[in-house]
């Protein structure tokens, strides 16, 4: 009753229209790129339109590894963005985001612990509530052991995202919910993904301060992640390597959940400088030249020069993702299904390089990795006929995506 | 021991290329606080772990707390996987230090075996005097001709000095050879071709949609057949507008007939055509019964009168390409190009300021003039060719150029010139702009007095320093002479090999 009255009283005052797009935020390089999207009915089915990519190239000096050095200057990007997306829209502005948690900034752990009860009795709400409330205490302190080990870093101050079960079993029996259950022992297993707070604050204010009042954040882990399963239960066993601009992320997973995820601190960007300054070209200009080196469409003297360059460092590269790889210590054995994204991911030399060289003969993989590629046109939900870059924009059309689907319109 | 310093904000690749390019063995590396080699243990490990794999010899530095913890962390992890018999952590200073080891040799590590030694002295007990005695005397020896050996001597030598700038006008040329005699100095001319792209919105605006279409009855009356050819005008006067139509086939309508003689009675001869509108819109969507005026036919011959109505016509306004669109376009790629290329310096040759001659190659704009779309996008094939020097050939050409202008008993000091070549002109000699140049070569050095550096060795050896002293001060120079304590036992040395003489300029 009272929900209904709520609801005719902001009929009357037109308050809940929604309005039809949503932002999504990839800003943590030195390239901020917002993607507008909305919701379309294409023959009554809900899916996600793209309609826009803004972009503005903000230098490595602004904003970096998930970092903003220069708040001003990142704020003076935004607000350029804002008003280009105020331009596009023709003066509707949009106040709901989607911030992708990605790189060093995306912590991922997957947690379990067996409880046994003194008595057999129906397990209550409260006491599934204290349950996951000891979860995420143990993840946190799991993960922050593992911070403390790559960082020296005390107390990592962490914010929890989202988590979902990989198992809940009730005296060996595995149950969908553990509320109602008649159990001795309790076993549960539990994807949990965090962010690393310090920095998703100063994003946050930054959002807020060019109007996105309602905020959501993404794990770019659990988005990755979800568009490899078929189904909820799909106990995915994978390695995907997410090559960003400052960074290559190294995220495990064993039986449908992130196991633990790890950051190398080369990516793209680096590369690219390598080009600027071997080559004697501006940063854009040298980006200009990856670009056309990955769609073959540089001579082929500029692109035997371009792939020594590229060749030479990206062996720097390998060497540190066996060292990455290396540091899995509670990892045994590693799946074979290999995933490689991201948006440099598309450069030849890179799936020739990992296709090619025997680096993974030092890590234990199960059997001979087998690589394999998200495919686009699988994602559903997703109208692509705007879409011109799928692959490079395909970790923030996958949080788009998420979000979609948590809202409930998908 | 190079010293390598890695700045706070320089990417992984960076560090690692600038080590490894480092042609020393033994590299010191300096880490500065806030490196992103500090960002996690990981990058740090990446790093010592590449150092040893190229086999270099390295200390690694750094102010940084965090950065001495992962030093630390990572030489104990390095000790447990069987380094630890080769590295040495140094917990006092903060350098930490480590040699790669080639190979781990047991027999090296095996120890004196004492017990012998002592059975030793015990048997060969008369001799023993007579061994100390010689031991101690072969020290002695050894120490004097080693401490000798130690003695060193470096003379500066001061010199009086003169500016020395000179400015000559050459000429570069990419055509002919160095010609010291006409001042040509020979030069490089690279030609490269870039294809270049970009986008950008459009602004020009274009109309598209559907045009009208509909059937027109012409009445004849006249006694002459009337042909109206394909695309004749005719035209609805709206208001004030006029709407104009033309005829899709040639159609030919014929003459009256007589129907009757008394009264004379007669039938105006008719035809119909399928027309459409010359323009898009719906304003063109005219009813039947509208009459229209046919171009070049008196309306009182040939009657034109719509007689099924017009419909179909839409008309839109879309974005399309524009001149101005596509002359900006161009404008921006061609002045992106050019600040792209204003320093082309090359290893070890130095490109030559102003020598740069663009030339658009193609341009091909898609899509076309007033075609409708959102975007423009260019693609440019520019040649860009320009002049280059190697800065060895410049530097010998201008000594050989000054050779004359150095008076006797003087030298330019110090091996390396300063050479700067600025362009005056450019001159076509082979059928490009930049074929040649008119330059300025100006040399700036010092000059001074030449000194013969051996004969003053020779002079010195073996001297005291009080004699030494005798004939410097007889040289008409300022003189210092840094050594260590040895002189003032031995002298001078005796070889001449030992004596380094260096001279500065006041």
């Amino acid at each position: 009753m009272l929900q209904n009255l709520k609801q005719s009283f902001f009929n009357i005052l037109n308050l809940n229209k929604k309005s039809p797009y949503f932002l999504t935020f990839d800003i943590s390089s030195d390239t901020f790129k917002v993607y507008l999207n909305e919701e379309v009915n294409i023959e009554n089915e809900y899916k996600l339109r793209v309609r826009h990519e803004f972009k503005e190239y903000v230098s490595s000096e602004v904003s970096s590894h998930g970092k903003v050095h220069n708040y001003e200057k990142a704020l003076q990007a935004l607000k350029k963005i804002m008003s280009e997306v105020e331009t596009y829209t023709k003066g509707i502005k949009v106040s709901e985001g989607v911030l992708v948690v990605s790189g060093s900034n995306a912590r991922s752990i997957m947690t379990t612990m067996q409880i046994t009860r003194s008595s057999k009795e129906e397990i209550s709400e409260a006491e599934s509530s204290e349950i996951m409330q000891k979860v995420f205490e143990n993840s946190y302190l799991d993960l922050s052991k593992i911070i403390y080990d790559e960082t020296l870093e005390e107390n990592a101050s962490l914010e929890l995202l989202d988590s979902f079960p990989i198992y809940l079993h009730c005296d060996g029996r595995e149950v969908i919910d553990l509320i109602g259950e008649n159990a001795h022992d309790i076993g549960v297993c539990f994807s949990v993904f965090f962010g690393r707070s310090d920095e998703i604050d100063v994003h946050r204010k930054l959002l807020r301060q060019v109007g996105i009042s309602n905020l959501h954040l993404v794990s770019s882990n659990q988005a990755i992640l979800k568009s490899l399963k078929t189904s909820k239960k799909d106990k995915i066993d994978a390695v995907i390597l997410d090559i960003g601009s400052n960074t290559t992320e190294v995220i495990i997973c064993f039986g449908g959940g992130v196991h633990l995820n790890k950051t190398l601190d080369i990516g793209g960007f680096d590369l690219t400088l390598e080009l600027s300054e071997k080559l004697k070209l501006s940063y854009l200009s040298a980006e200009k030249i990856k670009r056309f080196y990955t769609f073959n469409k540089l001579k082929e003297k500029e692109r035997d020069v371009v792939a020594r360059i590229l060749t030479y460092n990206l062996n720097h590269w390998l060497k540190g993702l066996v060292e990455t790889f290396e540091d899995f210590k509670s990892v045994k054995t590693f799946p074979s299904d290999f995933y490689v994204v991201g948006g440099s991911s598309e450069l030849p030399d890179v799936h020739e390089i990992l296709f090619e060289e025997p680096w993974t003969k030092s890590i234990p993989f199960k059997e001979v990795p087998v690589y394999k590629k998200i495919d686009f046109n699988k994602l559903k939900k997703l109208d692509k006929a705007q879409m011109s870059k799928p692959n490079e924009d395909l970790i923030p059309v996958l949080a788009s995506l998420m979000y979609l689907e948590i809202r409930g319109n998908l | 021991m190079k010293e390598v310093i890695l700045e706070k904000d320089f990417t992984i690749l960076k560090c690692l290329n600038l080590i490894l390019n480092s042609q020393e063995e033994e590299v010191k590396i300096k880490i500065s606080d806030g490196s992103i080699l500090l960002n996690q243990k990981n990058n740090l490990r990446l790093l010592i772990r590449y150092l040893k794999s190229y086999g270099k010899v390295f200390k690694i530095e750094t102010e940084s707390l965090k950065g001495k913890e992962f030093l630390k962390s990572i030489f104990n992890e390095e000790s447990e996987e069987g380094f630890l018999d080769e590295f040495k952590e140094m917990e006092e200073s903060p350098i930490s230090s480590q040699k790669l080891p080639k190979t781990l040799n047991p027999s090296k590590l095996q120890k004196f075996d004492f017990e012998k030694i002592k059975i030793f002295f015990s048997a060969k007990k008369i001799f023993l005097p007579l061994i100390i005695f010689f031991l101690i005397m072969g020290i002695s020896i050894g120490s004097y001709l080693y401490i000798k050996s130690q003695n060193k001597v470096y003379l500066v030598l001061t010199v009086g000095s003169e500016r020395f700038v000179k400015s000559f006008e050459v000429k570069l040329s990419s055509v002919s050879n160095t010609d010291l005699e006409n001042k040509i100095m020979r030069v490089s001319k690279i030609n490269q071709t870039s294809k270049i792209e970009k986008e950008a919105p459009t602004t020009g605006k274009a109309e598209t949609g559907k045009k009208a279409e509909g059937e027109i009855k012409f009445s004849n009356s006249t006694d002459q057949d009337i042909t109206l050819d394909k695309e004749t005008e005719l035209t609805f006067k709206d208001g004030n507008k006029d709407l104009v139509y033309l005829i899709k086939d040639k159609i030919v309508v014929p003459k009256r007939t007589l129907v009757s003689t008394n009264p004379e009675t007669y039938v105006s001869g008719e035809a119909s055509a399928e027309t459409k509108a010359s323009l898009f819109g719906s304003s063109y969507n005219i009813s039947a019964g509208k009459s229209l005026s046919i171009k070049g036919v008196s309306s009182e011959k040939l009657k034109a009168v719509v007689s099924s109505s017009f419909d179909g016509g839409v008309k839109n306004t879309v974005n399309a390409v524009s001149l101005e669109d596509m002359k900006k376009l161009s404008d921006n790629l061609v002045t992106d190009f050019k600040s792209d290329t204003q320093n082309l310096d090359q290893p070890g040759k130095v490109f030559l300021r102003s020598s740069q001659i663009y030339n658009l190659v193609s341009e091909k704009f898609s899509p076309g003039l007033t075609e409708p779309s959102d975007i423009l996008k260019l693609t440019q094939e520019i040649n860009l060719s320009y002049l280059l020097y190697s800065e060895s050939e410049a530097l010998a050409f201008a000594k050989a150029i000054v050779k004359d202008l150095v008076p006797e008993g003087y030298e330019l000091f110090g091996e390396n010139l300063q050479v700067e070549i600025g362009i005056l002109n450019l001159i076509s000699v082979a059928g490009s702009p930049n074929d040649e140049a008119k330059a300025q070569l100006t040399i700036r050095s010092y000059k001074i007095p030449v000194i013969n550096q051996d004969e003053i060795k020779e002079n010195l050896k073996n001297k005291s320093v009080a004699q030494a002293k005798d004939y410097l001060d007889k040289l008409d120079l300022i003189y210092n002479i840094e050594s260590n304590s040895l002189i003032n036992v031995f002298g001078f040395p005796e070889s001449k090999d030992k004596i380094n003489v260096s001279i500065k300029n006041e």
